[in-house]
């Protein structure tokens, strides 16, 4: 069974942009656009898995 | 998702939290005893951190947040942290006469053109010592360098170093 929690290697960037305020409206950061959840796993998610957030981010 | 044959599998009751500039790398540990923060991020991110921790926390509450060193990224979400759990604060031991006199001088906030919300510490991380973090042990190392007062901790146990800010990949 996969491990469900581990730290992949560097690989995709954040798209963190330094406002890290969670807008009361959306639920969802806003700078970067992501979930709570989505920058609670940021560090636990395979580069398949950031990059499918990329694609739902407004940029 | 596909696992990555050289990823490290994080053992239950330690939470990663990867943030970004200005805040450094978060850890949180919860166990049936406590749940414990090491390291509180920027002072400008602290609403992100509360949030962070009390996603992860769900009905339960902070207990004691633990600083490596004192530099603003790694202490900014003290004061907000403990005003909404009011969890002990531990600081490292060489750091805590600085702290509670909240001497300008000592700390680094002035000198790096940082901000920080003042924090009372209550309790000392001793080098030498010995922790229980989400049920693991964890010995405290001073590790001077970076920062005069920074300490590091090891789980013997798991093989896992948190390093604070002493390990760089291309120096300083």
């Amino acid at each position: 069974m996969p491990p469900v929690n581990t730290v992949p290697k560097a690989g995709v960037p954040s798209p963190c942009t330094a406002v890290c305020r969670i807008d009361p409206d959306s639920q969802r950061c806003a700078g970067c656009g992501r979930t709570l959840d989505q920058i609670a796993r940021w560090s636990v998610m395979s580069d398949d898995e950031k990059r499918a957030v990329w694609a739902t981010l407004r940029h | 998702m596909a696992a990555d044959p050289e990823a490290m599998a994080l053992p239950p009751g330690l939470h990663l939290f990867e943030r970004d500039w200005l805040s450094s790398n978060g850890v949180l540990f919860v166990d049936r005893d406590s749940a414990t923060l090491v390291d509180s991020g920027y002072v400008k991110h602290a609403a992100m951190t509360q949030a962070l921790v009390a996603n992860a926390l769900g009905p339960r509450a902070l207990d004691r947040v633990i600083n490596t060193h004192l530099h603003s990224d790694h202490c900014g979400g003290n004061a907000r942290l403990n005003s909404v759990w009011g969890c002990q604060i531990v600081v490292p031991q060489a750091s805590v006469a600085a702290v509670n006199a909240w001497d300008p001088l000592k700390l680094s906030f002035v000198a790096t053109g940082q901000r920080c919300e003042p924090f009372v510490a209550d309790a000392a991380l001793v080098p030498g010592s010995m922790l229980t973090l989400g049920g693991m042990g964890w010995e405290v190392i001073a590790a001077p360098g970076h920062d005069p007062d920074s300490v590091i901790l090891w789980c013997e146990e798991h093989r896992i170093l948190i390093s604070a800010d002493a390990l760089w990949q291309k120096g300083f």
